[in-house]
């Protein structure tokens, strides 16, 4: 979910995925470098994101991974399963023993 | 699922390309990683070193990308393939033992099939077939009990004989004037002798055995 969204901003390569996802989480959330790839392979082969090969900012080769149609579907599935979830858990830690 | 079939297919028939790229792909991402860390003031040698050792191994990251593609396991089959080849290669007896069994059930069931198929689960083409009957030509005088019968004789009976709803002719075995159903035979109901209705379920259709011109 994570990535859908770091690549629907902007396109980004895969060391870029880490950086935007690192940043728009306040530094909080980072992803292992090692398994960020096979991840971005996954959801390519889903046809979640597809990929190209463009220039990077310091004009090397890179590959720059884009957000598909489907892949727009499933991020907009998954943020509102996501939602719900936190929505119910945040509901269930907050209540007091007056309310059981 | 057809589209993870094609993403599969292309990257098994551009297999040097998709590794050459996912090579690519990885390096590229360890020397950003060391030119932000030099940026970040570590040293040139020390970047290196930390890039490589936070990335993992990469032939387990090639490996995990491999099978998020789907390719680890055309990778085994491919691999066990030719492990099962080699070895067969090397003691030809066994490869011999296998085979000639395997040949041969595969033979005759593919005989067997052919035979239940024809005579079991084809029909026979006409209605009904289960009450066709064949008629011969008997010659109590020459002592021929069974012989054919001529175009003469099929157009005679053709429509005359009580309890006959139809007839074809056949030849050797081979379907030769089949009207299917006669256009001027009629079923069995109209054969029926007024008089006397059969007990027995009339034979719907005649096949007269042969021809003889």
């Amino acid at each position: 979910m994570l990535i859908l969204k770091a690549v629907s901003l902007k396109p980004l390569h895969g060391y870029g995925v880490l950086l935007r996802i690192k940043q728009i989480s306040n530094d909080a959330l980072e992803i292992p470098q090692g398994s960020l790839y096979p991840a971005l392979y996954r959801l390519e082969h889903q046809d979640l994101i597809a990929s190209e090969w463009g220039q990077s900012d310091n004009n090397r080769r890179a590959k720059f991974y884009t957000l598909t149609t489907t892949g727009r579907k499933r991020l907009k599935q998954e943020l509102a399963s996501w939602d719900r979830l936190a929505t119910a858990i945040a509901a269930a830690m907050k209540t007091v023993p007056d309310e059981v | 699922m057809l589209k993870q079939l094609r993403s599969l297919f292309q990257a098994a028939a551009g297999r040097h390309g998709f590794e050459k790229n996912m090579a690519d792909e990885l390096k590229f991402h360890v020397d950003q990683y060391v030119v932000d860390l030099v940026r970040s003031g570590v040293p040139a040698q020390e970047a290196q070193r930390r890039a490589r050792i936070e990335f993992g191994s990469f032939d387990n990251v090639r490996e995990d990308c491999r099978q998020a593609r789907g390719l680890r396991l055309l990778d085994i089959t491919w691999r066990t393939s030719r492990h099962a080849l080699r070895a067969l290669r090397h003691s030809p007896g066994f490869a011999l033992a296998a085979l000639i069994p395997l040949a041969l059930c595969i033979g005759v069931n593919l005989t067997i099939f052919a035979v239940i198929d024809s005579v079991l689960l084809r029909p026979l083409p006409f209605p009904d077939a289960d009450r066709l009957v064949t008629m011969y030509n008997t010659y109590p005088q020459a002592h021929v009990d069974r012989d054919g019968s001529s175009y003469t004789n099929y157009y005679e009976r053709r429509g005359n004989i009580a309890g006959i709803s139809g007839m074809a002719l056949f030849r050797k075995a081979q379907p030769f004037s089949v009207t299917h159903p006669p256009r001027n035979v009629c079923r069995p109901w109209k054969f029926r002798p007024a008089s006397s209705p059969p007990s027995e379920p009339l034979p719907s259709w005649a096949v007269s055995s042969g021809t003889k011109r």
